[in-house]
């Protein structure tokens, strides 16, 4: 998962650019970076969260009315500097692009762009694959004078050729933004304008999160398969390119996404609060005597209201969150993630204490974190330790870029409930049914008829998926991390 | 398949009948500024808007979902509801808001043509001109001394923005002296900020519609129309009230030519519009042509259908317009995807008998003939029955029950079908005549006698 954003001003842009990654950061906290242009490309990236990245003085640098802008966190690549993007080709045109996604087909592509096209990758980034698969359409078009044609043409070739998930923003110099979001519209991808006396000004980014705090007004998501072409004018062309067919990862809903953003036509807070109005059934089926509903924040506190709506039960907060120390799902690494935890949450000790109280999680991934706030709850002098979670268990790596990469990770996916439950050392333990979060993602909605819930019961977007494939890029991607991260790497993220 | 139509009026109910005699069937939602019975017919929506409330009309759209767009008037057009509705990412058939140009920005079409060395102008200025030059006394001295030593006060003042065809006035008959001239070339100047001066020409007009996108342009058959209220071509401008068109696709006043190099202006004006907005142009588009002793000259350009021509056009039309309507939008439109019937057109507007000049008839009772010879046929288009080689298509209408009543402007056009203009004429004269209500029409139109040849 990563944060795409991509605005055609009619001013400087890069303040925008900023702010906006600064509201998107919750996708990725491991890189950012932002390209503007203005006759000529001005780039600047690196790893760091967004606010350390860029300086005074390279926000002055960057300059021009076109950008787009990106944060990261590792998937497909490692956790390095070089990895960052924007990534940028100079022919044709000079082209730099945005991904949020993650190809299925990478190795088989990256192959191609080698052995047939003679193109020298420079890193082992899908992203970077993406970048040179376009380029190589666009430059088939000899775009003499780039025109939304040539572009359209461009990706259809894209949308054949590329498989996995991607929603993608790209810069063409002189030119425009082309943002596109492939046929099952795996990662959101949203447009929004805000009118200036200087005309009308677009913006595609990842979540709508970010367009009322600039100014700008929704217009609507992007559809799987289609292009969205901005040109140097600031005239919107848009076209279907490749037959969609919307299958968004639920995950988004689940966790990804912000609280107040709206998905497909589906408020990402409202489906969390179905989703722990959901659990209420099976919780009361248990019988436990419960003094209160604990959530674990941040994303899950939605949830736990709707649960504890739902069961007559009172709502505590009983952790608080450093607010100023990364997600930990999102630490690259099983270490560094073990550390994190320890002072990310701290426990308000008389919430707990003789309580018997239930602890709504928005997922367990991997149970180590789940089992140390089981843990600093007894600390902190509970009576009893349940623990619901808001979605199904998780048995599968994820092949479009959400960080649940081996098999051997996952919690549930070697381990019963009951098992899992003593993993984690909990009383008791709910989770969510797959039919259950699917209900509450699609609840009112007439959009979205399809969700992508490989990672809880193998039903991928595409049928392509197989477990060979999946422990293919789950082993490719474990061995890859242990080799880029030396210990130094993992201070520097620590001290963040 | 589902396609949004947004037009009302005669020209929109023979849009709606050729897309629903499409093979494919589609469901139309169609967006009429009046309850048009005709549309009411065909359309499996039909929603009463304003057209140019373009929110009103993108709410709609964003409901309906549908697979394209197909916009009939050229307001809407100009004010950029084809920008709008692709940010809704839907598709439409009409240019966008900078294309729409062509025909919303007289000064744009003339300078365009001069830029890409199309040579199809007439005498003509754009004034202020671009370089700055005089504000005030000296701006209206410039005006004059245009009209007196470069036009020889043969002239014609041109608004450089759509207002609703009554926009351009002739000297000798709008413009009685260069005094009364200049004053609304001045008027003009204040109201949009550009004017164009051009020469007066001499000669017969004739309309050539093409299917455009991008550089791909299929040309309909060419069509006269009759813009005059009387017979004889004398009273007042109206928006038209007939038209013709040959079973060759030509007119009898056109040598093969003539008709060629209109087709080459059309085509030559497609890519260069392309080059200048950086987009292709997608849509119809209309050039009203001139045929003078000097050969054929632009008189303007338009981005749509124009009303009656898709009248005489639509009716002819063999192949699948749905099929011309994506081939269009996806720019993949080759010329034997437009296939239309080898015959001639007579189409003659039914009219309120005060039109244009007051609306005294509106509400008044019309009754359209039940034809009683040959075998009458119920076309899917409507609810009147005509001969399968006529067509009716309802205007400013509104029916009740069966009940027609008429409306301030034009009622309904007759069109007649026929192997030489000759018998179309008869065609569309003879149910022209058996309509009853304080009606008229133009007998004239299409009449042999009043043909200019060649």
């Amino acid at each position: 998962m990563c944060g795409v954003l991509g605005i055609a001003g009619t001013k400087d842009v890069i303040q925008d650019l900023y702010d906006g990654l600064t509201v998107l950061q919750h996708r990725g906290q491991d890189a950012a970076g932002i390209v503007t242009y203005d006759r000529q490309f001005h780039i600047k990236k690196s790893s760091g969260m967004v606010r350390d990245v860029f300086s005074l003085q390279s926000l002055l640098r960057l300059r021009g009315c076109l950008g787009i802008g990106h944060v990261r966190y590792p998937t497909a690549g490692c956790n390095s500097e070089v990895e960052a993007q924007p990534f940028f080709t100079y022919a044709p045109l000079g082209i730099a692009m945005v991904h949020n996604g993650n190809l299925t087909n990478a190795d088989e592509l990256s192959h191609q762009l080698l052995h047939k096209h003679f193109r020298h990758l420079n890193t082992s980034s899908d992203s970077e694959v993406l970048l040179n698969i376009f380029a190589i359409a666009l430059e088939k078009q000899k775009p003499v004078q780039l025109l939304p044609e040539h572009v359209f043409r461009a990706m259809r070739f894209v949308f054949r050729t590329c498989k996995g998930s991607y929603s993608a923003v790209a810069l063409i110099g002189r030119y425009g933004i082309v943002a596109f979001r492939d046929p099952f519209g795996i990662r959101p991808l949203q447009i929004g304008t805000r009118e200036t006396p200087k005309g009308i000004e677009y913006m595609v980014v990842s979540e709508n999160t970010a367009m009322k705090p600039l100014g700008f007004r929704f217009l609507r998501d992007v559809k799987p398969g289609e292009v969205v072409y901005i040109d140097q004018q600031n005239i919107l062309h848009t076209k279907q390119c490749a037959q969609g067919r919307l299958t968004p990862c639920v995950f988004e809903w689940v966790y990804l996404a912000a609280p107040d953003s709206l998905l497909d036509d589906v408020s990402v807070y409202k489906a969390r609060v179905r989703m722990g109005e959901a659990l209420a059934a099976q919780v009361r089926r248990a019988k436990l005597k419960i003094d209160s509903i604990i959530p674990i924040p941040d994303s899950s506190r939605a949830a736990a209201a709707g649960l504890a709506d739902k069961l007559g039960v009172r709502y505590r907060e009983g952790f608080v969150k450093n607010r100023y120390i990364g997600r930990t799902f999102i630490m690259p690494g099983q270490r560094i993630r073990k550390r994190s935890i320890q002072f990310k949450l701290q426990t308000i000790d008389l919430e707990f204490r003789n309580n018997a109280v239930l602890l709504v999680d928005d997922s367990i991934v991997r149970g180590n974190t789940s089992a140390r706030i089981v843990e600093m709850a007894r600390e902190a002098g509970a009576k009893n330790v349940y623990v619901a979670s808001a979605s199904p268990p998780i048995t599968r790596p994820c092949p479009y870029g959400v960080d649940i990469p081996t098999f051997e990770e996952l919690v549930a996916s070697h381990n019963s409930i009951e098992e899992i439950r003593e993993i984690i050392g909990a009383d008791a333990l709910f989770y969510l049914t797959v039919e259950d979060m699917v209900r509450a993602v699609q609840h009112g909605s007439g959009g979205v008829k399809r969700l992508c819930t490989g990672c809880f019961n193998g039903r991928y977007a595409s049928k392509e998926i197989t477990d060979d494939m999946l422990r293919q890029l789950g082993l490719a991607r474990e061995a890859n991390k242990e080799e880029a991260l030396p210990p130094l790497a993992q201070e520097t993220i620590l001290l963040h | 398949m589902r396609i949004l139509l947004i037009s009302s009026s005669a020209r929109g109910h023979a849009l709606a009948d050729a897309l629903a005699r499409s093979p494919q069937k589609p469901d139309i939602i169609a967006i009429s500024s009046t309850a048009n019975p005709g549309i009411r017919v065909l359309a499996c929506e039909q929603h009463v808007r304003n057209v140019m409330n373009l929110d009103a009309v993108c709410d709609v759209a964003k409901r309906v979902q549908p697979d394209f767009a197909f916009i009939g008037p050229d307001d809407p057009i100009g004010a950029g509801l084809t920008d709008r509705l692709e940010e809704l990412g839907i598709p439409s058939v009409a240019p966008k808001k900078s294309l729409a140009r062509i025909e919303s920005s007289k000064g744009f079409t003339r300078n365009l043509l001069k830029k890409y060395g199309i040579d199809a102008s007439p005498k003509f200025a754009v004034l202020p001109s671009l370089e700055g030059g005089g504000r005030g006394r000296g701006l209206k001295q410039e005006i004059r001394s245009y009209i007196n030593d470069e036009l020889h006060g043969e002239y014609v003042v041109k608004y450089d923005a759509l207002k609703g065809g009554k926009g351009v006035k002739l000297s000798g008959e709008h413009l009685a002296s260069i005094d009364e001239g200049v004053a609304y070339a001045m008027e003009c100047i204040e109201e949009c900020g550009r004017v164009v001066l051009e020469e007066k020409l001499i000669g017969e007009e004739f309309s050539l519609l093409s299917f455009v996108s991008g550089t791909w342009v299929v040309h309909m058959p060419a069509v006269q129309d009759h813009k005059r209220a009387y017979e004889g071509d004398t009273g007042p401008n109206t928006g038209g009230m007939g038209t013709y068109s040959d079973a060759d696709h030509s007119l009898p006043f056109l040598t093969i030519q003539d008709l060629e190099r209109a087709k080459e202006i059309n085509e030559l004006v497609a890519k260069a519009v392309m080059r200048e907005c950086g987009m292709p142009y997608k849509g119809i588009l209309y050039g009203g042509f001139i045929a003078t002793r000097d050969g054929i000259r632009l008189i303007e350009y338009n981005a749509r259908f124009g009303d009656p021509e898709a009248l005489n056009i639509l009716p002819l039309l063999e192949s699948d317009f749905v099929d011309i309507c994506q081939g269009i939008i996806h720019g993949e439109l080759t010329e034997d995807m437009v296939r239309f019937a080898h015959k001639a057109t007579v189409c003659k507007y039914i009219v309120p008998e005060g039109y244009p000049v007051n609306k005294d008839q509106k509400g008044e009772k019309v009754v359209f003939p039940t034809m009683c010879h040959s075998e009458p046929v119920r076309p899917a288009g409507g609810p009147v029955e005509v001969l399968h080689n006529a067509k009716i298509f309802f205007g400013d209408i509104t029916e009740e029950n069966g009940m027609f009543q008429l409306g301030g402007s034009r009622t309904a056009g007759i069109v007649g079908i026929g192997d030489s203009i000759e018998e179309a004429e008869k065609i569309a004269q003879e149910f022209c005549e058996n309509v009853t209500g304080p009606v008229r029409f133009r007998s004239d139109i299409g009449k042999l006698r009043t043909l200019p040849v060649q």
